[in-house]
């Protein structure tokens, strides 16, 4: 019992020491950018929880009661809340289709590096330079002065079957080139060996993409999907254009909406809440499902 | 120094190269369907430099054919009646700047220290990190402007700055982590066996190899800072302290009744950020391929 | 990198030392408003001006936010950090928590205003609860605005009834040219085609508790046949559709308008500066839509430029005395902005348009909004909105909805609201 080795107790204090300096050094690496994290966002959610169980009316009212789970209750009841939700889950399922689908189609048509694709690619992005709102404003003269006199058809945005589909072409037009340029830097690092491997045995084109290119950009699609997921169940600037198509009122629009143009702030933050649920609850599951289908080279 | 070689290599194209299979006919296919998008993908460009440079009447009278006498009396008139024009430019250079700077230091810290361990600890950090990607700014924004009010930095540049920090944090440290990941570690070590301290093998080894990631960063958060216009609004009350998007309100509001005033404003506010983009789109798409995928 | 690096610091260090404020030591009044026009703006300026030069120590801080995003948001966003702006524009039926939180004061013993001998209706549209708590400035109105020019050339009258109407639209059909041109991106529209029918009908069946019944829930759309009256009026007006009617803003109607587009379109007088601005010799005139073939439609007006005073905010006396200023003088805030004041005075530089509506106003055959008890609150107005907007598409593209399906659907939507308040 009384034999214990001095020298490894003295290697296990300076090792505890050693991490303990190692570790503090981490977090103070870590301070800079967590403080600014916690202060514009973490404590403002924190902040912005307890609002959600009263019946808080105006932001700026002075008294409210505790009202427990009602707002919640009430909210997953009400149609209308439940509308926006398949509003901006039909808004996103487009908006993560089209940016994934075409941008992966262009990756594929330029995604070897010579002078004429790279002045492609930098056109290509160039939509994601461009502001939201001036996005949505320009796109809305798009649809009626471009659109409109060649296909003599009205303009998406104003009819309610297709409103959520101009919404999400304008989306996916600005963020398309984001997602390529993903897909691109995926495609140059798939060893070139695999496909001649794969044409010695008479792989066409389809089968090439099937076995090869898709199972090797899986990470280039998991993390395109996530941000786009991300964006696309936030949307606001782009359903807030519309606004008074009930068709198109995404769950943001409605948060807004209750918290300060209805006055009904408790029930707006339960809603809020609500919504940052669901969003970490599905980009959990399709990183989790996307990652599974991953493989390591 | 070989992650930078390597990552522009990838960008100019020297590294790997799939065996082409297509004839001369397929090559002119595939040329042509290229221009069509990029045809479609410019129409909005073209649409705003078309009105931005049309007199009033011409616009009303042939909407799309190119003006008779192209003029640049908009960008005058934007500039000289548009009091916001000279405040929003200064305050959005005096903010896009700082944040930009605040963001590649304080992230690249962060990223790396996020990317080199992986005991539960920095798991839980980075997951944490990440999830503001995920919060409503809706659900955030009114106890953010009164933490931000008490303070006494409402309609500052710097409580824009630290707002617009903490926002873009998540995303960048997305990114950075994910660059970071493939550095390989044998530098650090060797520099760490040499007796140097964390802070200098940092910023003397690791900070150079992030390079690309960093210049990608700051033109993609100068892109995010220059173009916000949801915090603005929020916390830029007065308008000595607005930025260049709430200048843009005064003709994107509920009644844009100068249709070729707001576009000549609008290219005027994407100008500085096209230039930006244009001349350092090497690095941009170069850092977003290579930060990106190793996530 | 470093080369980078350093001239964005170098920058950032130049840029940053020269953004320090000032402290001043004058009285400084914050207006909150939505006026979106440049005209408005240069009219509340030019009040300003004149008020300044008479009280040298006071400035102004005008705060502009768009009406239908952002500016009740952040007006409260202000207001519970404890931001206090001094004048607060909107009207207090349409921000009761205002007035129950004791941000605007009780003007009812006002003496300028009570020395104004205004209407009834222009105070019952500054009013909640019974008491005054705004200035009420200007009104506006709508109706339908036509082309002289074409009415010229197709010899045609002005409708004074429902059947008069139905027949110079047939006849511009026939002679090819499209009777309006619609705005219906922009939400205010349909809203502004039922109010015609809706405020004459409910005025003159005594029914001025409308909205605050159906509100309540206590009522329903079908109780009142006006509400469907309103809809198929506005139906037989939604002949030969133009393929933009949807998606045209209130700016790009105008436009088509402006140009000749079409020979008659339903508009605010909001959006009469507007159009001369954008054509100075358009020859327009304004007649009220015609609600039936017995005359019976009578001129909506409602109040529009309304302001209310805080009291938590320092020298809430002054701005007291700076609003009582505008309405008495108000003929340089009339004059630039085009806006027909309440009192009724009028001078030469008003628009011709201008002065008919403050004479029509002022004769007093009119279905005055602030005359009912209750104003729509904002979530209502918005489900109300929206189901018209939803009706116009379907009844413009050839869709099925019917008129009855319409009074369903927004009594639906207003169950709705209830139900989440």
């Amino acid at each position: 019992m009384t034999a214990i080795n001095p020298i490894r107790l003295d290697r296990k204090r300076k090792l505890t020491r050693y991490a303990i300096r190692e570790h503090g050094g981490n977090i103070l690496f870590m301070l800079p950018a967590f403080a600014l994290f916690a202060f514009v966002v973490l404590v403002p959610f924190i902040q912005s929880i307890p609002v959600s169980f009263t019946d808080k009316k105006a932001i700026f009212a002075k008294q409210w009661n505790f009202v427990g789970l009602e707002n919640y209750i009430k909210l997953l009841k009400s149609s209308s809340f439940q509308d926006s939700f398949l509003h901006t889950a039909h808004f996103t399922i487009v908006y993560i289709l089209g940016a994934n689908i075409l941008g992966l189609a262009l990756a594929l048509m330029i995604w070897r590096s010579c002078r004429f694709n790279n002045v492609i690619r930098t056109l290509l992005f160039m939509p994601f330079t461009v502001s939201l709102v001036a996005a949505t404003k320009v796109w809305s003269y798009v649809y009626t002065d471009v659109l409109m006199p060649l296909t003599g058809m009205p303009s998406p945005l104003g009819i309610s079957s297709q409103v959520i589909y101009g919404l999400a072409a304008i989306a996916i037009w600005r963020d398309m080139g984001y997602c390529m340029l993903i897909y691109i830097a995926a495609l140059q690092s798939i060893p070139g060996e695999y496909y001649e491997a794969a044409r010695v045995e008479g792989a066409n084109f389809w089968h090439e993409f099937k076995c090869i290119t898709l199972p090797m950009i899986v990470p280039a699609i998991t993390a395109n999907v996530t941000l786009v997921l991300s964006w696309g169940l936030r949307c606001f600037d782009y359903s807030q254009m519309v606004i008074n198509m009930k068709a198109a009122k995404t769950t943001a629009v409605f948060v807004y909406e209750y918290i300060f143009g209805n006055s009904r702030a408790g029930l707006g933050q339960a809603g809020a809440i609500i919504l940052t649920l669901v969003l970490v609850i599905l980009s959990n599951i399709v990183t989790t499902v996307l990652r599974k289908r991953e493989v390591e080279v | 120094m070989a992650q930078t070689a390597r990552s522009a290599s990838v960008y100019f194209g020297k590294q790997a190269s799939h065996p082409p299979r297509r004839g001369i006919l397929r090559k002119a296919l595939r040329v042509i369907v290229l221009l069509i998008i990029v045809g479609i993908v410019l129409t909005p460009f073209y649409i705003s430099l078309l009105y931005s440079i049309k007199s009033h009447s011409d616009i009303s009278l042939n909407r799309l054919a190119w003006p008779q006498e192209p003029t640049l009396n908009n960008y005058v008139r934007v500039i000289q009646e548009n009091k916001y024009v000279a405040i929003g430019f200064k305050n959005s250079v005096l903010t896009t700047i700082p944040t930009t700077l605040i963001l590649l230091l304080t992230t690249s810290m962060a990223s790396y220290v996020l990317a080199r361990y992986n005991s539960k600890f920095y798991k839980v950090m980075y997951s944490l990190f990440i999830s503001g990607v995920l919060v409503p700014f809706q659900c955030i924004m009114l106890p953010l402007y009164v933490n931000i009010y008490n303070m006494g930095l409402a309609s500052t540049n710097l409580g824009f700055i630290i707002a617009r920090s903490g926002f873009q944090v998540s995303i960048s440290v997305l990114s950075v982590t994910g660059f970071v990941k493939g550095i390989p570690r044998d530098l650090e070590q060797a520099a760490s066996i040499d007796g140097c301290g964390r802070l200098r093998t940092f910023w003397q080894i690791v900070f150079p190899l992030m390079t690309p990631i960093n210049v990608t960063q700051l033109v993609l958060n100068t892109l995010f800072v220059w173009n916000d216009y949801s915090t603005a609004v929020v916390l830029l009350r007065e308008d000595s302290s607005r930025t260049l998007p709430l200048a843009q309100i005064i003709y994107f509001g509920e009644n844009m009744t100068e249709l070729n005033l707001a576009f000549a404003f609008f290219m005027l506010s994407m100008i500085p950020i096209l230039i930006l983009y244009l001349s350092t789109q090497r690095f941009i798409v170069a850092g977003i391929m290579s930060g990106a995928v190793k996530g | 990198m470093k080369k980078i690096l350093s001239v964005f610091l170098v920058v950032a260090m130049v840029l940053g030392v020269s953004s320090i404020g000032m402290a001043e030591e004058t009285i400084n009044i914050t207006v909150f408003h939505y006026m979106a026009q440049a005209t408005k703006q240069a009219g509340l300026e030019a009040i300003e001006q004149s008020y300044s030069e008479l009280h040298p120590n006071v400035t102004f801080t005008n705060v502009y936010y768009n009406q239908g995003t952002d500016y009740f948001p952040q007006l409260s966003t202000a207001l519970s950090s404890g931001d206090q702006p001094n004048i607060i524009m909107g009207s207090p039926g349409l921000y009761p928590d205002l007035v129950s939180e004791g941000f605007v004061m009780d003007l009812t013993d006002n003496e300028t205003i009570k020395a104004m001998n205004l209407p009834s209706g222009d105070l019952g549209d500054v009013s909640a609860n019974g008491k005054i708590y705004g200035f009420p400035i200007d009104f506006k109105s709508w109706g339908i605005f036509y082309n002289k020019t074409i009415f010229e050339e197709q010899g045609l009258e002005v409708p004074t009834t429902l059947t008069e109407l139905n027949a110079v639209q047939d006849a511009l059909i026939e002679a090819g040219i499209d009777p309006y041109v619609r705005s219906y991106a922009d939400a205010v529209y349909g809203d502004i085609e039922c109010r015609n029918t809706v405020w004459t009908r409910a005025l003159d069946a005594g029914d001025t508790d409308v909205f605050e019944k159906l509100m309540s829930g206590e009522k329903k759309f079908a109780d009142y046949p006006y509400f469907a009256e309103a809809l198929e009026n506005w139906k037989m007006r939604m002949t030969k559709p133009r393929t933009d009617d949807m998606s045209n803003t209130q700016d790009m109607g105008l436009e088509v308008f402006a140009a000749g587009g079409a020979a008659m379109r339903f508009d605010g007088t909001w959006a009469y500066g507007d159009l001369l601005s954008k054509e100075p010799d358009f020859e327009v005139g304004f007649f009220v839509a015609p609600i039936d073939d017995e005359g019976s439609a009578k001129m909506n007006v409602q109040v529009d430029q309304s302001f209310m005073v805080n009291p938590q905010a320092e020298n809430a006396d002054v701005a007291v005395d700076f609003m009582e200023y505008w309405l008495t003088q108000g003929i340089a805030w009339s004059e630039i902005s085009q806006m027909p004041l309440n009192t009724g005075v009028v001078s030469d530089n008003l628009q011709p348009l201008v002065r008919t509506l403050a004479e029509l106003k002022a004769s007093g055959n009119i279905a005055h909004y602030g005359d009912f008890t209750m104003p729509l609150s904002t979530a209502f107005t918005t489900a109300w909105r929206a189901e018209l907007t939803r009706f116009a598409e379907s009844v413009l593209t050839g869709g099925d909805m019917t008129v009855e399906q319409c009074i369903e659907n927004l009594q639906a939507a207003f169950d709705e609201v209830i139900e989440l308040n």
